[in-house]
């Protein structure tokens, strides 16, 4: 179960690759929607750490278009809902996320991201 | 699930862990010593690692509620329900397929499939990481000290308190007199949980580079991947050189029988892990230099923080139950 939160916080790491690769492109993919507890302080607390206009095209790459195109300078109780909808009830269980920089092709199967690399590929 | 009352087989003659000497290539090895170990045993060891141990659990309940932060090398996932109980997010970073499947299922929480290299997280992200029994079985220093290093830097830089914080647990060379572990001595200890630890005295000092089995019985679980079995030359584990694959192949002897005939049981397969034991001092040692190389400053008890840059402060260092823990914090940087 990726969750748009894990998304918004992974970002290419091959070797060398630094350009466009954050955040990675969906593809060819499996969307479930489950609901979660709703916590508005920890949402509240993440926001300073949220890249929002990943999380914004991210959503909307994925049919959700609740979310204003610039983050808003102080969020409403209602725009923190739809944010704690995007960010925790959104899962990605299966697809693909591709680096935009290099074409690296991360899977998502059973709801859990590969992030591995081959050797030569880690910046080791 | 029907393996759920598989336990520990009986002490018999168990093999003894082997001191091994510097792998010649570190990623293969480790391949093969400890990740493809990890896949085949998933079941059985998850089933053996249920309990949280308490000083984790204790920093975890000490963070602030609605923190983020990361376990890695997070194995079955057992810290997951625990961070919940603490108010906090977790998510769990760990090489295995097989035990992230069970932390998926068993502890429920989101799962990355990464080892303790991985750096693809965003600057800034985590505000505490925890890393339990996984970076000692990195192979050569540099690696340990990469794994540090990628576990410092997704964690929050904050000026003021509260600080991110990190915890990292690693296995002992020191092994305490009831240890079930007796490393470093050439008594032959058969732990509870599954895990045979002992080791033979090397003549020229510290064996600090051991490959552990772990002895799995084959009848109780069904069968795992085989190929790992590690054709050591070391007269300390005898039993290892009889064990045949147990997977059935169609050259057996025998002919077909009917479907519910009870087969003889398998003799249970060994498979070694690789770990490196952490000698008093070097969990420190390791910690400071990965923050150094990482650009921190490292503040020493009683000195004052820098008012600029990022630095780093090692909370507490201590041995518990044949374990080095450390806790450290970053901050700096507005």
């Amino acid at each position: 179960m990726v969750r748009l939160i894990t998304h918004n916080m992974l970002a290419c790491h091959v070797k060398n690759c630094t350009k466009d690769n954050f955040p990675l492109a969906f593809s060819d993919v499996e969307l479930v929607i489950r609901p979660a507890p709703e916590n508005l302080e920890f949402i509240n607390r993440f926001l300073p750490k949220l890249d929002w206009k990943a999380l914004v095209d991210t959503a909307r790459s994925l049919g959700d278009t609740t979310l204003p195109e610039t983050m808003p300078e102080s969020f409403t109780e209602d725009e923190l809902r739809a944010l704690h909808h995007v960010l925790m009830e959104m899962h990605v269980e299966e697809g693909n996320m591709t680096c935009r920089g290099c074409g690296h092709v991360y899977p998502i199967s059973n709801g859990i991201p590969n992030m591995l690399l081959a050797e030569h590929e880690v910046g080791r | 699930m029907s393996t759920a009352e598989a336990g520990p087989s009986k002490p018999r003659s168990k093999p003894l862990p082997v001191p091994v000497e510097p792998f010649l290539n570190p990623a293969d090895d480790e391949e093969r010593t400890v990740h493809s170990v990890y896949e085949a045993i998933a079941p059985h060891f998850s089933q053996t690692r249920h309990k949280p141990w308490p000083l984790i659990a204790t920093f975890l309940h000490s963070l602030p509620p609605n923190a983020i932060g990361l376990d890695s090398g997070a194995g079955n996932g057992k810290y997951l329900p625990v961070s919940r109980d603490a108010g906090l997010e977790m998510i769990a970073l760990d090489r295995s397929s097989g035990l992230l499947e069970i932390a998926r299922k068993e502890n429920g929480g989101e799962c990355v499939r990464g080892d303790l290299g991985f750096d693809g997280w965003r600057r800034g992200v985590f505000d505490f990481a925890i890393s339990v029994a996984a970076i000692h079985h990195l192979s050569t220093p540099q690696r340990r000290r990469h794994s540090v290093q990628v576990l410092l830097r997704p964690l929050k830089l904050s000026p003021t308190a509260p600080y991110s914080r990190f915890l990292i647990y690693v296995w002992a060379y020191e092994q305490g007199e009831a240890s079930k572990r007796k490393m470093g001595t050439a008594a032959k200890v058969v732990g509870e949980d599954g895990d045979v630890v002992a080791v033979e005295e090397s003549v020229d000092g510290k064996v600090q580079d051991v490959l552990v089995p772990w002895v799995l019985s084959k009848k109780k679980l069904p069968a795992a991947k085989s190929g790992n079995n590690i054709k050591s030359t070391s007269s300390t584990i005898p039993s290892v050189e009889d064990t045949k694959p147990t997977t059935n192949e169609s050259d057996s002897p025998t002919p077909p029988t009917t479907t519910d005939a009870e087969p003889t049981p398998p003799p249970p397969q060994v498979f070694h892990r690789y770990y490196h034991l952490f000698v008093e001092g070097e969990l420190r040692e390791l910690v400071e230099s990965a923050g150094k190389e990482e650009g921190f400053v490292i503040v020493q008890e009683g000195e004052e923080l820098p008012t600029q840059g990022k630095w780093l402060r090692v909370r507490g260092v201590g041995w518990e139950a044949d374990n080095w823990w450390l806790e450290g914090e970053v901050g700096g940087e507005s």
